[in-house]
């Protein structure tokens, strides 16, 4: 009963969200019968009839879950998910809502299974209760830090739920991450390893964040760093090491900005795959979508025949058209993340033409010091417009980064004239470069101008 | 003219992108014709006395601020101590600013030992108290400093320390006295994030004016064109609700 008056006041928030045009509606409902019955949520998802995968991790899930969605889709499963990346609990909780009847109860056919992001912090109280039937760990980086107290702890609490969730689940887990990988390790239920064997690497950067062996605290050894401190390493004191992934990419060839060919190997199989999607990070992604996909029952076809096809997810690498110019929306929501977007924009060839939007909302971090570990000054750009609450904060740190456009650089934290600047200055594809809640007004500013759908009418 | 800038534990005291400190002072000495060189100095290093002029030191986490604390009571430690009694300017931010007080007992109850430069201990109230998080303007005697703070220890002065400024906005030292950060001659102790420097120039030149003067007495920074640091530096007060000329 208690379930049916939180599925009506959510419902009813919903209903009047969208209504008044305030975005999609993709979180308040979800926090109105969140309070209304707290279990709700994972009573919801205990009702997915097929089971459901719950994605989590710095970088990688939405992209992860979009590519996993993408292959059960093709073989012809129903799927729920929650593609907008709303991942809070109340996130997950709206999604859910949209999908039951008045009385509460999830309307779903029989067979469907749910493919859910889940915020690092918030897949923490859902292990236990919530009893996924796959749970994928992508890594571990420095994340929007003002939220969540330091990274260890995440790390920490992750083993903990991990190890008292009495291994129900299948876990996939990423072998290149140490962080993952210890927390991984307090599973006693069947533990998928996946990673990448021979990436087409840049090398680790200048002045690279020490990672320390999180059994004993002292420094690893990297035999093989793919990005940031993911790679082949191993304890010097104390013997922790990188577990055999069971699967695995290899041959990885990067295409420029469009593409990324690579090898999947699994149990002694072999799948060649081309990925229409750029960097390490992203076939660190399908590396373990497709190892999720393995553990939900998939086959070797389905997983080539979708992975071949996929669009970039949300914001992704996402391309529209506006005015007859085409651009393409890149998410930067860390450094990590933006250093490896940044890499792949250095192997164009030429200069390029940007707009860089900068925010400060809780989704993004409320603490902006982050872009002053980008590595902007690899960009080569012909014109550069600066936007979002921080322009000001991003156009300094463009200015310290020796950016000297030939097209000029401004600033204005007007996102319509921004975007009107920017296609003005451009001569080629506008690339903007912009973290989540500027990515949603800006995607909501081209829905305005005819350029985008809707994302919650896809 | 010619600086030397040393840069403590890179690969362990970097969480919050303090590196942009680094970069910052690197552009505004070749802006104006100061060679500059930036030396890593990682765990085991060591320096002679009147090696470096500037020497800065970021935060991180509790299991790395650990490491650099073991390695400041070694070699490193005397290093540090002997550049600053040979007149360098020292910086330390979140982290490696409790490391210049005597002691930072952190969320564990363990005790790390500091360099003992200032007069002041870090103590962590463990993690049921909320950590000190947000934006935060400081009154500073050169003027208001912006910045974002993000740390769960307080910090308590003793007897002889003097606070770098007044909280105008934020939590500072320790949430309940008001001060912020700590200064003694040329060594400098602050909660300040974002990049600190780039967007308050005024502290930038206050520290490559101490270091350049040290190595030619009278000589005087060349000024610049600092509207982009300043817009950035009014747009942070703007979040605190302060409005304020240059
Ligand atoms: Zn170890």
């Amino acid at each position: 009963m208690r379930h049916a008056i939180a599925a009506f006041a959510g419902k009813i928030a919903g209903t009047a969200i969208r209504r008044l045009g305030r975005g999609g509606g993709t979180a308040s409902p979800g926090l109105i019968a969140e309070r209304v019955s707290p279990d709700y949520l994972h009573a919801l998802l205990r009702a997915i009839p097929g089971g459901y995968a719950l994605l989590s991790g710095t970088n990688g899930k939405t992209t992860s879950a979009a590519m996993l969605t993408a292959i059960l889709a093709e073989q012809g499963q129903a799927v729920i998910g929650n593609p907008s990346g709303s991942n809070l609990a109340r996130g997950l909780l709206s999604e859910l809502l949209r999908r039951t009847d008045w009385r509460g109860r999830l309307r779903a056919d029989p067979e469907t299974v749910g493919v859910l992001e889940v915020d690092e912090a918030a897949l923490i109280p859902l292990l236990p209760p919530a009893m996924p039937r796959v749970v994928v760990l992508t890594n571990l980086f420095r994340d929007q830090l003002d939220r969540y107290g330091e990274l260890d702890s995440i790390a920490r609490c992750w083993r903990t739920a991990i190890g008292e969730s009495e291994g129900r689940f299948t876990l996939v887990a990423n072998a290149d991450d140490p962080a993952v990988t210890h927390a991984a390790r307090s599973h006693r239920g069947e533990t998928i390893f996946f990673g990448i064997e021979d990436p087409a690497g840049d090398g680790p950067d200048e002045w690279a964040d020490a990672t320390l062996c999180p059994v004993c605290g002292a420094a690893l050894d990297y035999a093989r760093v793919n990005y940031s401190h993911l790679g082949h390493y191993e304890c010097p004191d104390c013997g922790f090491a990188r577990p055999r992934a069971r699967v695995v990419a290899r041959e990885v060839e990067r295409h420029g900005l469009e593409a990324t060919s690579f090898v999947i190997e699994a149990d002694g199989e072999t799948l060649p795959l081309r990925l229409r999607l750029p960097g390490t990070y992203n076939v660190y992604n399908a590396v373990g979508a497709l190892a999720a996909a393995g553990a939900m029952g998939a086959g070797g076809e389905a997983m080539r025949r979708a992975l071949e096809g996929f669009a970039p997810a949300f914001g992704r690498a996402e391309e529209a058209r506006i005015d007859g110019q085409d651009l393409t929306l890149l998410l930067i929501k860390n450094p990590t993340g933006a250093n490896e977007v940044i890499r792949s924009l250095a192997r164009l060839d030429g200069e390029q033409d940007f707009l860089v939007l900068l925010n400060d909302r809780v989704a993004d971090g409320e603490d902006v010091s982050w872009i002053w570990d980008v590595h902007f000054g690899r960009l080569r750009p012909r014109s550069l417009v600066v936007s979002g609450r921080r322009a000001q904060d991003m156009a300094l740190r463009l200015k310290y980064a020796g950016l000297k456009p030939t097209g000029g650089m401004s600033t204005d934290s007007n996102l319509e004239t921004a975007l009107d600047r920017a296609l003005a200055g451009a001569k080629g594809r506008l690339y903007v470069l912009t973290t989540y809640t500027a990515m949603l007004e800006f995607r909501a500013l081209l829905v305005r101008r005819g350029a985008l759908r809707e994302y919650w009418q896809e | 003219m010619k600086l030397k800038i040393g840069y403590l534990y890179p690969d362990l005291m970097n969480i919050y992108a303090d590196r942009g400190n680094v970069e910052c002072l690197r552009r505004r000495c070749e802006w104006r014709g100061i060679a500059v060189d930036v030396r890593a100095i990682t765990v085991g290093v060591t320096f002679a006395p009147d090696e470096l002029d500037i020497i800065l030191l970021g935060g991180g986490q509790d299991r790395q601020q650990r490491a650099a604390s073991e390695d400041l009571q070694a070699a490193t430690g005397d290093s540090v101590r002997g550049a600053v009694e040979a007149g360098a300017v020292l910086l330390g931010i979140c982290g490696g600013y409790q490391l210049l007080g005597s002691a930072y007992i952190d969320a564990d109850g363990t005790e790390l030992i500091g360099l003992g430069l200032l007069d002041l201990e870090t103590r962590h109230p463990g993690f049921v108290a909320a950590r000190c998080i947000g934006n935060i303007a400081v009154d500073w005697e050169g003027g208001i400093l912006v910045g974002f703070e993000n740390h769960g220890g307080r910090t308590y002065p003793g007897p002889t320390a003097a606070p770098l400024g007044r909280v105008l906005a934020g939590g500072g030292n320790n949430a309940e006295d008001g001060t912020e950060g700590s200064v003694l001659d040329r060594v400098f102790g602050t909660y300040l994030h974002g990049s600190l420097l780039p967007k308050n120039p005024h502290f930038a030149d206050h520290l490559l004016g101490l270091a350049v003067e040290r190595r030619e007495a009278g000589y005087e920074l060349e000024p610049l064109d600092d509207a982009a640091e300043w817009a950035a530096h009014r747009a942070a007060l703007a979040l605190l609700g302060i409005r304020q000329g240059e």
